[in-house]
């Protein structure tokens, strides 16, 4: 009863309802398309976009660069949107990818689109300050179906709030890397998974519901003031995260993000608690994700609810921790299949 | 009297309003950028624009400022008139300007 009242929570209003926020991404790309057709001469790209998650994710990737130049430099602006007209222009067609939500990508290698969204991955990595390299896989037939069971998994086990989660993101890609999974801003709309991760169906699930979550913020945040005026990741508030390794410091913003992710996470747990065995888990193995993902939500709703943390935040960001903390708060009342409820675990965040 | 707005739009911008009409997205061609507008500060653009402005506040008082102190209701209209100026989108009316 808490999972559906929880997930029902988060599955509505302005953060929550995906298709709405799908819908005004969409006016949000179409003006911005619009607009630099008009004032950059030489952009030809006319909305409806090309539907290849190719030619979908490198778009975005380049106008979201584009427009953050445009904060410093109309040149460097005008000279990111022509660099994505000549690489579409090398590539008008693309690979042969359905035109599905979170289609696994295939034919990575030969192909100009492929290899920009792998330098682009490599280049976010770098400055972002890390040295994660990945190599794309071309999908084995056990690997594509591994996939497929994990997210039938994920609608089937949240089946208001992963659907319109997961349409959100075009595209998945396996790797083999020295990370789990990913999204990288530099590539929005693709989420990456590794290919380590498969025989765990519960913990490809929430790998995917993870990633695609990032994705789903990201859309909130193009319509909504998420952060105060001249926020900025460097100068931040700083909130130390006591997992991971010592002395881990997590901006505002990156905290939100990690916040908006436990919250659904260990909702997922909730709702795979009383299915452990299927998935080829112990109860207790299923209990201590649930905990885990459960207090390190609760750290965040507490770290983020703090006034100099609040002092970071724009309206509709402090209103977003608001709403998060309330179901994170009301999955507290729940309990593991141990029959302990999740508010008595705050503070287990695991290592 | 006059019966014509005191305001009037500026040229080089589009808006685009979202799905449910909450807020709406303004694409500017000089300088170029993005900005989000609003539901009060949108009503206020729309209603300085196409009324006199002793009109357009009464109005947005009307509609914005139901619950709230009439003093309150005006004073937050002229300070989005004064926003959307800064802001470009909205001048002084060509016919107004002596």
């Amino acid at each position: 009863m808490t999972t559906k009242e929880v997930e029902s929570g988060l599955s509505t209003g302005i953060f929550g309802d995906s298709r709405s926020l799908r819908a005004n991404s969409d006016i949000f790309y179409k003006g911005v398309t619009e607009l630099f057709a008009d004032v950059f001469p030489g952009f030809t790209l006319t909305w409806p976009w090309p539907g290849s998650p190719y030619h979908q994710i490198l778009i975005r990737g380049y106008l979201d660069e584009s427009l953050i130049h445009l904060r410093t430099s109309r040149e460097r602006a005008q000279e990111t949107a022509l660099d994505l007209i000549d690489l579409l222009g090398q590539a008008p067609a693309g690979p042969d990818v359905p035109s599905q939500p979170l289609v696994t990508m295939t034919g990575w290698t030969g192909n100009p689109l492929g290899e920009r969204i792998i330098d682009r991955f490599h280049q976010t990595m770098r400055n972002d300050g890390h040295d994660f390299t990945v190599e794309m896989l071309e999908p084995s037939a056990n690997a594509a179906a591994a996939v497929e069971r994990a997210r039938d998994l994920l609608h089937e086990l949240l089946p208001d709030v992963a659907p319109p989660t997961t349409s959100l993101v075009r595209g998945l890609a396996l790797f083999e890397g020295d990370l789990s999974s990913a999204f990288v801003n530099g590539t929005p709309l693709l989420v990456y998974l590794s290919a380590d991760l498969l025989e765990d169906p519960l913990e490809t699930a929430d790998a995917l519901l993870h990633e695609c979550l990032h994705q789903k913020l990201v859309e909130v945040r193009l319509t909504r003031r998420m952060l105060r005026d001249g926020y900025s990741d460097d100068t931040s508030h700083k909130i130390l995260v006591p997992w991971g390794g010592a002395g881990r410091l997590f901006s505002v913003d990156r905290s939100m993000a990690a916040f908006h992710v436990y919250v659904h996470c260990a909702l997922l747990h909730l709702a795979a608690a009383d299915r452990a065995e299927l998935l080829g888990l112990t109860a207790a193995e299923v209990d201590e994700r649930l905990v885990c993902r459960w207090a390190r939500a609760d750290f965040f709703g507490a770290a983020l609810s703090t006034p100099e943390a609040g002092a970071e935040l724009g309206l509709e960001g402090r209103r977003l921790v608001r709403w998060l903390r309330s179901a994170n708060d009301r999955l507290g009342t729940a309990t593991t299949t141990g029959g302990v409820p999740l508010a008595e675990y705050a503070g287990a965040y695991g290592p | 009297m006059s019966e014509r707005p005191e305001y009037e739009k500026t040229e080089g911008w589009t808006l685009s309003p979202y799905e449910d009409m909450s807020n709406a997205f303004v694409f500017f061609r000089e300088p170029v950028g993005v900005l989000i507008l609003d539901k009060s500060s949108w009503l206020a653009l729309e209603l300085s624009t196409a009324y006199p402005l002793e009109t357009a506040a009464a109005k947005y008082a009307g509609i914005a400022g139901r619950g709230v102190p009439a003093e309150q209701a005006r004073a937050a209209f002229d300070k989005h008139v004064s926003a959307l100026c800064a802001q470009g989108l909205i001048r002084p009316a060509k016919e107004m300007v002596s």
